[in-house]
């Protein structure tokens, strides 16, 4: 894995110190990383899920997205999901060795905000992004 | 082989620089240049990073053994500055005369005395000295290890460069017939600076290729030419020299089997092969070398490290990162081009046709202030084509973009000439900096004045900003 990615894998491991973390590093470098039992909970059905990314050999220079969920991710109140939030999908992406694809959920939230010098690492990407569903 | 050291310099720090030394009194005055270090294949190179003026009677005060002398405290208060942020510590004062200059023997007296106890004071990094005279500049530079260079020259970049050294240069005689028509623009002198310039041209696509023609028919001495690509039958109508036996086309047409095709795209002429060649035509005397591959390789990053000038004429985002990190670590100036054709997918139809000619120099022009880095491209060029897919969720469009010569052409042009009047010198110091977009729809062009933002990674003062090796290079392992 590259620095970047190291580097990020740690800050991750630091702020879920307590969660089960798996990192599957890939060829080019980069690594997926699975978050289990992540609280959800409202406005969600759920209490808990699992998160899904890719950490590129850009990282932390690129955007960390998407992030992948639980597949029977539903709202409490019965609404469907709706992009950015998109259901039948699969984590990885594409085969992974050590890592079956699974069903899953698909949170495509991009990095809007052009000013790139504000760096966005992948775990605050993953804090705003877990804050902006709970608050769907 | 000599090693050479050279020192570049921001066009605003020298003219705050020579301000304070040269301020029309005739007498001597003194400052502190942190600098970083960079190592290149032909000697190391110092970035002077920040400039600190030594206030006359507090830090510069009369001297025990010269004339003037800056006060220990103020020296070793700077030292250990860059002894904490790995900078080289670079004493400066100045002389009289103009165009040439020396230390004196108080002055040599004085860097044997100091600068062995400095050397152990800043801890593995060199320490110097350098001497200013209005035109020239003579640098005393001590190693870690007793290595002890003099200063070749320092490069002021800026709208337009200037280079100073210990003594003006004898300009060796050229090809003055061959060029006779253009030395009648910019001189012998000038031709010989371009004989002696070094530039990178990254991706040598539609507007890469045409650089080379243009730069290696001005007279450009040497090029490192960055592409990973072969030659496709696409590509003949925007290479210059490319011929169809290039792009193997009687063997990568549809008809064949795919076996067949595969061979004739391995055995397709390499873009750098095929810029090599236009080069040769041009001018046999120019050297080449040459890089089948990406931009983010170390050794492509060795090779530009000495370059005068780059070009990044390639796509990607990838590049565009590692190529503005490149502009301000190591203060060398480059332009960045392109264009961009939009076409209606439904009906066809031309939406917007522009052209782009973007300065990136350490001092104007940074693309991430400018907000031509993006996050989001940098992701999907680093995911592989079967992730994209598998994330996927609106229909994109994959088609190759619309590519034409001609327009290819406007910005190529557009950046040569920029890189010939900023190297000889014959920019207006007022001249526009920023980008010049290209309009042929309407016949126009739109000057678009560049931002800046000091909190910028890459140009502000607590980035990477002429950090030489010491900061790492973005996308490079």
């Amino acid at each position: 894995m590259l620095a970047g990615v190291t580097a990020a894998i740690a800050e991750l491991r630091e702020q879920f110190a307590q969660l089960p973390l798996h990192v599957y590093p890939s060829a080019c470098g980069g690594a997926h990383v699975l978050i289990d039992e992540i609280p959800l909970g409202k406005p969600f059905a759920q209490e808990t899920t699992w998160v899904g990314f890719f950490l590129s050999n850009a990282c932390p220079e690129d955007d960390t997205y998407p992030f992948w969920v639980r597949s029977d991710l539903s709202f409490a109140d019965g609404r469907a999901l709706s992009p950015p939030i998109h259901g039948a999908n699969h984590f990885p992406a594409a085969d992974t060795p050590g890592l079956p694809q699974r069903p899953a959920v698909m949170i495509s939230r991009r990095q809007r905000n052009q000013s790139v010098w504000i760096q966005e690492s992948p775990l605050l990407k993953l804090l705003s992004v877990m804050k902006w569903m709970t608050e769907r | 082989m000599k090693q050479r050291c050279e020192m570049r310099m921001t066009r605003s720090m020298y003219e705050e620089l020579s301000a304070h030394l040269f301020p029309g009194d005739g007498d001597e005055h003194g400052a502190v240049i942190q600098a970083g270090l960079l190592q290149t294949r032909s000697g190391p190179v110092l970035t002077a990073r920040a400039l600190v003026l030594a206030e006359e009677g507090k830090d510069w005060v009369p001297g025990k053994r010269g004339y003037r002398m800056l006060l220990a405290r103020f020296i070793a208060k700077q030292a250990r500055l860059c002894r904490d942020e790995k900078l080289v510590y670079l004493a400066v004062h100045n002389h009289g005369g103009n165009d040439s200059v020396a230390f004196s023997s108080v002055d040599i007296e004085s860097h044997e005395r100091g600068f062995p106890a400095l050397l152990d004071l800043v801890e593995g990094m060199p320490v110097g000295s350098l001497v200013f005279a209005p035109n020239a500049v003579a640098g005393d530079i001590w190693f870690p290890g007793g290595e002890r260079l003099t200063l070749d020259r320092l490069v002021v970049v800026g709208a337009k460069r200037k280079v100073l050294r210990p003594r003006p240069e004898r300009t060796a005689a050229g090809e003055a017939g061959r060029f006779d028509r253009q030395v009648r623009l910019f001189g012998v002198e000038g031709q010989a600076i371009l004989a002696g310039s070094r530039v990178a041209i990254i991706g040598l696509g539609g507007v890469g290729s045409l650089l080379v023609e243009l730069l290696a028919r001005l007279g450009v001495g040497q090029f490192v030419l960055v592409d990973p690509d072969r030659v496709d039958p696409t590509n003949v109508p925007r290479l210059v020299d490319a011929t169809s036996w290039d792009a193997m086309a009687w063997l990568v047409g549809k008809p064949r089997p795919q076996w067949i095709r595969k061979l004739g795209r391995r055995f397709a002429t390499r873009k750098v092969d095929l810029s090599r060649r236009a080069i040769r035509r041009a001018n046999r005397k120019a050297r080449v070398e040459r890089h089948f591959s990406v931009m983010e390789k170390p050794e492509v990053v060795a090779a530009i490290k000495d370059c005068d000038f780059i070009f990044l004429a390639a796509d990607g985002h990838r590049a565009r990162r590692l190529f503005n990190a490149l502009v301000h670590q190591y203060l060398i100036p480059g332009v960045q081009m392109g264009t961009r054709i939009q076409v209606d997918p439904e009906s066809g139809a031309v939406i917007d046709v522009h052209t782009t000619t973007r300065p990136v120099s350490p001092a104007k022009g940074c693309m991430l202030c400018n907000q031509a880095v993006s996050q989001v491209r940098l992701r999907e060029e680093s995911i592989s084509q079967e992730m994209r897919a598998g994330q996927r969720y609106v229909d994109e469009n994959d088609a190759p973009a619309p590519s034409v010569i001609t327009l290819n052409a406007l910005s190529a042009s557009q950046a040569a000439n920029d890189f010939l009047f900023y190297i000889t010198g014959l920019a207006h110091d007022d001249a526009f900096g920023g980008t010049i977009q290209g309009r042929p729809l309407w016949r126009g062009l739109r000057f678009v004045e560049p931002r800046a933002d000091g909190e910028c990674p890459d140009c502000g003062s607590g980035g990477r900003s002429a950090r030489g090796d010491h900061a790492r290079l973005p996308l490079i392992e």
